[in-house]
């Protein structure tokens, strides 16, 4: 590069330096109607936080965090729920280990900020100020999109009134439990991130406004709602699903950011993600990497030594955090605190593994220049092999046990007897069951009957958009088959194990030409029928529940027959495949439908169902559970 | 243009505002307050009638749900004399399953002269019902300042219905 070139580099890029407060926006929320729906977003999750465990792994992370923010990685004390040996701790060298480092290493900034907000102000309001805030901030950038300012004073008369009603309903918040909380709100900003990047993608796909739309059927349609505020890794996941997906739109298509000026960068940036997300869930990452290169690789436009180089270094790079933590654990940089699930045949073959490492470390004596090579290989090897015989034995249960696959994606009901904990009541939803708008992706099968392959095989380059399809039905398929043998299972609550597939699906679903006709000819269709079914449908069901209704099981199970009842029409229509004129009207009503049962199932299962002790953020929330009182 | 850039700065300026003085550095002002503790099985309750349920069911789940419920209906209450925060316990014992249930009613004067005593659910597994009738006893008793007495007590028969 000459020095005129370079100065004329520094040029360009000066605007976008200059402003960071733009740059910033542009790379977070791409434009105003994405910083809308992370607003929209967050202010839901704040509506059903609720400020206590709602299963017991959270207490692993929850003592992790306070351990970390201690400044010791092992767990010395159990500042949360029973003990340390709650599920997901793992015991190394005589000391406790919590799991999902990643996040707890990310949570220790909002340890910080809450532990000076505690000291200045009562928690409970500065929480609830906060949540305001961001209604408020909701309300400002709505008032854009209207003409006239009536929005922006009718939304900040109705913000204040809300601040005022939490303020005058409030009780304190124990303010010994920053880091439950701490938790809770990196996971909420992680998981609002998933239908803002959803957004990002499908409105460069094609409209924003079906991007839009997409984010409402996603944060409505699917429990992304109620598993933001849970400390675990399934709002994780489903952020990092969708984020992979649009960095490898973006590396398929002509750079035209501010800051990121090249197509490689966004490819060496799904490794990245990749890399750093083992760092909270490792076999889920290794899926997810091979899924990614199985589809990156052959596709791409190049994979010359050199770019092939470059990335595996950032991917090397990006994997730093967990090997470090690995290492410092275990001694082992590929063995993180817990490999797998327990009760999976993947976590006991890791126990053998372990045992067989250290007999290779002991002959490392006679190759000893080659050792650190052979162990990387060897370790980076054994951990493929696990995956791939998980996915063959999920493979397996497909067509072994046909009755439990039928329970776990399609209907549980009465699935008490394939549930490992008796007693428990008929609370585990199927995929189905829990977001009925997924039942729309049979509408691929008409599409493929239509497909035609190209005459020539020579272009493997595919499109931007095609690549991420293959990327999302593959990593979609990895999902099952990886939790297939283990699924029915308890306290799952809505198939939270494949909680990828939520945001999985609904990208694939819209990508259909069907779907994605009927819904951006008929939007106002489809906002309409959300709005009626939440606000109307949710009053009948409320009624429904308090008059035939004795437990949490039989509300769960009222549910899961709403949305199966919604899904059977949905999917003949998406059989149909056709969106013209009065078919693409029928066809929008039924997805606002699907989106807004699974609506009000999230919304009572977070006021009334689990309502954890009335524990929610807000006092208004737990004012109306108090109020409520179904069964 | 100024006029919305003022109100959203003032709405802002409140909400901190308030923020601030719900902390130590104003200490005269408490915005959020623990609910009061009341002096619970304090004052007087005085039963006059007291209609007891005809049956209790055991019912298989609706819409499909595994497990099996318990359905007992409440016992109606007339009060003579209504005073403090007395209680009201619900017991429902069935020997023959190895199983009690209570449910207490923190009473206070918006109970009014007659009051529904209702007894909250629970669950049965398939396994533990393996009759299609039990027999059981359902109890009132109260606590109040008088110490704790039965008030009724009558046997009854549990149908399990499928």
């Amino acid at each position: 590069m000459t020095a005129a070139e370079f100065v004329g580099r520094l040029r360009q890029r000066t605007p976008a330096l200059s402003n960071t407060r733009e740059t910033t926006y542009a790379v977070l929320f791409g434009d105003r109607l994405g910083l809308t729906v992370f607003l929209a977003t967050v202010v839901l999750f704040g509506l059903l936080w609720r400020t206590a465990f709602l299963i017991n792994d959270s207490y692993t992370l929850a003592n992790g965090l306070y351990s970390l923010s201690n400044g010791q990685l092992a767990m010395t004390e159990a500042a949360y729920g029973p003990g340390l040996e709650t599920p997901g701790a793992n015991r190394y060298g005589g000391q406790w280990y919590a799991r999902n480092y990643g996040v707890i290493a990310l949570s220790l900034p909002a340890v910080f900020v809450l532990d000076l907000l505690t000291a200045v102000v009562e928690l409970r309001i500065a929480l609830v100020a906060l949540w305001s805030l961001a209604l408020l901030a909701l309300v400002v950038q709505c008032s854009h999109y209207t003409d006239g300012d009536w929005v922006l004073y009718g939304g900040t008369v109705a913000v204040l009134g809300l601040f005022g009603l939490n303020v005058a309903l409030a009780q304190p918040l124990d303010a010994g439990r920053t880091h439950l909380y701490a938790l809770q709100l990196t996971h909420l900003l992680i998981a609002a991130f998933t239908p803002v990047v959803l957004y990002r993608l499908l409105s460069r796909m094609h409209t924003r406004r079906l991007g839009l739309l997409s984010a409402v059927v996603l944060t409505a349609g699917t429990p992304l709602a109620f598993w933001a505020t849970v400390p675990k890794r399934h709002a994780v996941t489903g952020a990092v699903v969708v984020c992979i997906a649009y960095c490898l739109y973006r590396s398929r298509e002509p750079a035209d950011g501010s800051v990121i000026t090249e197509r490689q960068t966004f490819r060496a940036l799904t490794y990245a993600l990749v890399g750093l997300y083992a760092w909270v869930h490792a076999p889920e990452a290794l899926l997810l990497c091979v899924a990614l290169a199985l589809v990156d690789i052959p596709t791409a436009l190049d994979n010359s030594p050199r770019t092939l180089a470059r990335i595996g270094i950032v991917f090397a790079l990006s994997l730093l955090p967990f090997i470090l933590t690995n290492i410092a654990i275990s001694g082992s940089p590929v063995k993180p605190p817990r490999l797998i699930s327990r009760g999976g045949s993947l976590g006991g073959n890791t126990a053998s593994g372990a045992g067989s490492s250290g007999g290779g470390s002991g002959a490392s004596g006679l190759l000893t220049p080659l050792a650190p090579l052979l162990g990387t290989v060897e370790s980076g090897v054994r951990p493929l092999l696990l995956l791939g015989g998980e996915l063959v034995s999920g493979f397996k249960t497909l067509q072994q046990q046909p009755d439990d696959v039928y329970h776990a994606f399609v209907r549980s009901g009465s699935a008490g007897s394939a549930l490992d904990n008796t007693g428990e009541e008929s609370v585990n939803l199927s995929l189905l069951e829990s977001a009925p708008i997924l039942v729309a992706m049979v509408g691929a099968l008409p599409v493929v009957r239509r497909l035609r392959l190209p005459s020539s095989m020579a272009d493997r380059t595919l499109s931007g958009g095609r690549v991420v399809d293959v990327f999302a039905i593959t990593a979609f398929v990895g999902v099952i088959l990886l939790y297939n043998t283990r699924l029915p299972l308890h306290a799952q609550v809505t198939a939270r194990y494949l909680f990828p597939l939520y945001p999985l699906g609904v990208y694939l679903l819209v990508r259909l030409p069907a779907v994605h006709k009927s819904l951006a000819n008929h939007w106002y269709a489809f906002l309409w029928t959300v709005a009626g079914t939440v606000l109307i449908g949710g009053q009948v069901t409320v009624m429904f529940v308090a008059l035939t209704v004795n437990g949490i099981g039989e509300a769960f199970q009222l549910h899961a027959l709403l949305a199966v009842g919604i899904a059977v029409p949905l999917g003949i229509w998406a059989l149909c495949g056709r969106s013209e004129g009065r078919a693409g009207q029928v066809g929008a009503v039924l997805l606002g439908a699907a989106t807004g049962v699974a609506a009000v199932f999230l919304l009572l299962t977070s006021v009334e169902y689990y309502a954890l002790g009335d524990a929610h953020l807000l006092p208004m929330m737990r004012a109306l559970g108090e109020l409520l009182a179904l069964y | 243009m100024e006029r919305t850039r003022a109100v959203v700065t003032s709405v802002i300026a409140i909400i901190l505002g308030v923020t601030l003085l719900s902390g130590p550095l104003v200490p005269s002002v408490t915005l959020a307050s623990e609910p009061e503790s009341v002096a619970l099985e304090s004052g007087n309750v005085t039963v006059s009638t007291v209609e007891m349920p005809e049956e209790v069911t055991i019912e298989k789940g609706s819409y499909g749900a595994a497990s099996y419920y318990l359905d007992a209906p409440p016992v109606r209450i007339h009060f003579a004399n209504l005073t403090g925060r007395p209680t009201l316990v619900y017991k429902l014992t069935i020997e023959e399953l190895g199983y009690t249930r209570t449910t207490n009613h923190f009473l206070d004067d918006s109970a009014g002269d007659t009051y529904a005593l209702t007894l909250a659910s629970d669950t049965f597994t398939d396994e533990e019902i393996e009759r299609e009738q039990y027999n059981g006893t359902v109890t009132v008793s109260k606590r109040d300042e008088a110490g704790h007495g039965v008030v009724a007590t009558r046997n009854i028969t549990i149908s399990v219905v499928e």
